[in-house]
């Protein structure tokens, strides 16, 4: 703590107030729920954009066109009998009002993953910096992330339990890596092992060639939403695509080294594979894609980076989930 | 507690599972270490030749021998070092306790030691704690019945030599060790004796001309000058007597307790054994004191310079050789703990005194002098940890300054920490936390406060402790009186017995003491 003022040591007269009275966690400022994003990869585009005004437009037009439809079905009504249309507003007010409340949820679903976003980059800085105090509130707002999660909530009653108030901000944040974090990525872990073994399987035996691609895409999504819950995300449809999209966006911009020893070493152990079958090759290449897919997702949904000598082999991943097509791999507790 | 092969070498297996014995023992058979002589007489090419590729083999053979006993070394000896009242009891006592609840706890807890590795992740399964062989054991469950006492105190400073050890089982989480084991065991040793001890360490590389001049010259400076004492007047070349030699030990050694208690406070009172014999110690090797010594000149046969030398040339011998080679001739690890917070309280010159002290403690595990102690801890020790203690006196934020004052403190003008080629850390640690921090509004500021019962009082009060410097205190720091930092007393730790000791950083400690160890 660096006062302003040096305070002469010595017992404190009875009037000082607490501002924080016992509870360790107890949070401090509250943080915003929407954190400044990350700088994007992508440099943002200048100038006018077509393609949005393009989506506005239609999305006015289709609005305008219900809105003026149900306007003179509503006055047609009203026309014909006063009870008719009191019906008719209600009705057309509920739906209303249900899509406004779907709207909203997926906006807040995805405010929710940008917060995730910014958490990640605040936790990444706290971790770094030895000595300081300043992110009890910060630890507060990761448990109340990570707690949405059943797994998540019970983990962190024991990261709570260890914390100490004489832990500074890196202890902090080593603790719920190791408490917290490392448990939950073996969760999440599990769920691509499943899902890469469900891929490398249903593309093996299936009979048409449409019929894989539409097991993995349907399975890769199931995938990517239980790795997002593990995190305490709790994905929706619209934030889910978002997502997805954020997982592509980062693969195309930051193919890191060992993600490529990962990949080719991943490759080399297909192609001996498919000196055994072409078909169980194909499969397998599916459940690489998979597993390159999860691990993606757990990078985009983990509160906090992987720190460099834990990063998640996708290698290992794969030849677990190959050996479960012998032994099943164990179900999230 | 170690064996002993047909060439006299220590092995270092361990002892009670058998299983890794079985595994040493093809590794190394007995002729793979024995010498074998080059002929110089045989012009046989064939003999040389074949006598070469013995010696490749033993040396080869000599190597294998090295790595598996690196590698299934399970056992080893951590060394505690402090001066008194550096809090090595407190230390050892809140230790064996935690530990011994990490290995009851439930799945998922990390009681107080989330920071080590085994307890964090689940596969500590057991702590016994064993007796070592011809050593009295420590007073543990006496130690800690006083801390969980209804009115807690702390365990009182140790009086002799005591040591035990602590058998940690746990599971293998290496793919190496699941494929081998189910469970294995990690065996610590480790010994406590008073600090006082510690302070005969530089005796050994002197002579008793050169200790007198040294002791003279300081008990001539600072505080010490102003303290009487009847050894001061006597004359070397007088003829000796039993009696006259027991009044000068007397005579020294309350001196020498006069250095060290208030209003003084120094720590460097040598030998500091005077203060503590230790049960059963032979009082006649203490007969002697100081004397001055004319330069160069042999003393007169029975005079009292002649027999006070031969008295503490024995004293070397008898006494204090014996109890290092016992204790510090082979130990692995080492924690040296040093109470920076009581040296800042007591003072500049109990400050310097301190360090002082330390520093001559220190300078005997130097590894590259060639001197005795050298060479005994040569190739041993493998890393050095210097703990602050009692951080629980000050507020967290201050921990970081704490480490950088201690760093500074054991290390030399230039920087130096005394120990090279060894991993060290400096930590700033509490056995027993004593005290909470409370954010306050004080004056319009938020500050951090501790919050706890000062020693001798009865209410709990918010206190600010005031900041420890980061590097050495200037003269100005000491004139400005900013050192004035509470002892508190312990909390109630009754009310969680089934939790353990609540402390700071013990578990980091520990994990960079012996955490490697678990594979």
């Amino acid at each position: 703590m660096n006062d302003t003022v040096r305070i002469k040591p010595g017992i404190l007269p009875s009037g000082t107030t607490t501002p924080l009275p016992g509870a360790v966690l107890e949070p401090e400022p509250a943080l915003p729920a929407v954190l400044p994003s990350a700088p994007d990869l992508v440099r943002p585009r200048r100038g006018f954009r077509w393609g949005r005004a393009l989506a506005l437009s239609a999305v006015t037009l289709v609005v305008g066109i219900g809105v003026i439809d149900a306007a003179t079905w509503i006055d047609d009504l009203f026309a014909r009998s006063t009870a008719l249309g009191v019906v008719g507003t209600a009705l057309f007010g509920a739906v209303a009002a249900a899509l406004i409340g779907f709207a909203g949820s997926e906006y807040r679903n995805l405010l929710r993953l940008r917060s995730a976003q910014g958490i990640r980059e605040e936790g990444y800085r706290l971790a770094q910096s030895a000595g300081t105090f300043e992110g009890r509130g910060f630890m507060a707002d990761l448990v109340k992330l990570t707690s949405a999660s059943p797994v998540g909530r019970e983990l962190c009653d024991q990261f709570r339990d260890a914390l100490a108030d004489t832990h500074d901000d890196r202890e902090a944040m080593q603790l719920f890596e190791r408490l917290v974090l490392r448990p939950l990525d073996d969760v999440a872990y599990g769920a691509i092992r499943r899902a890469a073994r469900d891929t490398v399987v249903g593309a093996s035996i299936s009979p048409v060639g449409g019929l894989d691609a539409a097991i993995v895409l349907w399975r890769s999504t199931r995938m990517v939403r239980e790795i997002a819950e593990v995190y305490g995300l709790r994905p929706t449809r619209l934030s889910l695509f978002a997502l997805v999209r954020r997982m592509i966006v980062t693969a195309a911009f930051s193919v890191t080294t060992d993600m490529v020893a990962d990949i080719v070493g991943a490759h080399v152990g297909g192609r001996v594979a498919g000196l055994v079958s072409g078909k169980l090759a194909e499969g397998i290449y599916a459940g690489v894609r998979t597993g390159r897919l999860g691990i993606l997702a757990i990078e985009q949904c983990r509160p906090l980076p992987f720190a460099a000598d834990d990063r998640p082999n996708l290698r290992q991943l794969i030849s677990q989930s190959l050996g479960s097509l012998i032994a099943p791999v164990p179900e999230a507790r | 507690m170690s064996r002993r092969d047909g060439q006299g070498n220590r092995l270092r297996g361990p002892g009670p599972s058998g299983l890794l014995n079985l595994v040493i023992a093809p590794i190394y058979p007995a002729t793979a270490t024995s010498a074998i002589r080059l002929s110089n007489t045989s012009d046989d090419l064939g003999q040389t030749i074949r006598t070469l590729a013995q010696r490749l083999t033993a040396s080869l053979g000599d190597a294998a021998r090295v790595i598996a006993e690196r590698a299934l070394r399970r056992r080893l000896r951590i060394a505690v070092t402090g001066l008194s009242r550096s809090g090595k009891t407190v230390f050892l006592t809140a230790l064996l306790h935690n530990l011994h609840l990490a290995a009851r706890l439930k799945e998922g807890q990390t009681g107080h030691l989330p920071f080590f590795d085994p307890v964090a992740k689940g596969t500590l399964e057991d702590v016994a704690l064993m007796p070592i062989e011809d050593l009295p054991t420590f007073p543990f469950l006496p130690n800690l019945d006083r801390l969980m006492d209804a009115a807690p105190d702390f365990p009182p400073s140790t009086t002799g030599l005591s040591g035990f050890g602590a058998a940690l089982r746990y599971r293998p989480q290496g793919f190496l060790g699941r494929q081998i084991v189910e469970s294995t065991t990690v065996e610590i040793e480790i010994i406590d004796y008073p600090g006082e001890w510690l302070l005969d360490l530089p005796l050994l590389d002197w002579s008793y001309a050169q200790w007198s001049a040294a002791t003279l010259r300081l008990a001539a400076s600072g505080a010490r000058a102003a303290l009487a004492g009847d050894w001061r007047h006597i004359d070397p070349d007088l003829p000796a007597s039993e009696g006259a030699l027991e009044q000068a030990r007397l005579s020294y050694t309350a001196w020498l307790q006069a250095c060290r208690e208030a209003p003084l406070h120094l720590s460097f009172v040598q030998p500091g054994r005077f203060l503590r014999p230790g049960d059963g110690a032979d009082l006649t090797l203490f007969r002697f004191c100081p004397l001055a010594l004319p330069e160069g000149a042999e003393p007169k046969p029975g005079s009292m310079a002649a027999v006070m030398r031969d008295r503490f040339e024995r004293y070397k011998s008898q006494i204090v050789r014996p109890f290092y080679e016992n204790t510090f001739s082979e130990f692995d690890r080492q924690l040296v703990l040093v109470d920076v917070i009581g040296g800042l309280n007591a003072g500049a010159e109990s400050f310097a005194d301190m360090r002082r002290a330390l520093a001559a403690v220190l300078k005997s595990f130097v590894r590259d002098d060639e001197g005795f102690l050298a060479r005994l801890f040569r190739s041993r020790t493998e890393k050095v940890l210097f703990a602050a203690t009692k951080a629980d006196h000050v507020t967290a934020n201050q921990f970081h300054n704490l480490r950088l004052l201690l760093r500074a403190m054991v290390a030399d003008d230039l920087g130096h920490l005394p120990v090279t080629g060894v991993e060290t850390d400096v930590a700033a640690l509490s056995a027993v936390k004593c005290t909470a921090n409370r954010r306050v509004l004080y004056q319009g500021q938020q500050i951090t406060v501790l919050e706890g019962r000062i020693k001798g009082r009865r209410e709990v009060e918010q206190l600010f402790p005031g900041e420890i410097p980061e590097h050495l205190p200037t003269v100005d720091d000491w004139a400005a009186g900013r050192f004035r930092f509470y002892d508190f007393e312990p909390p109630p730790l009754a009310r969680d017995r089934g939790r353990g000791i609540a402390h700071i950083h013990l578990d980091k400690a520990l994990q960079f003491l012996i955490g490697d160890l678990f594979w």
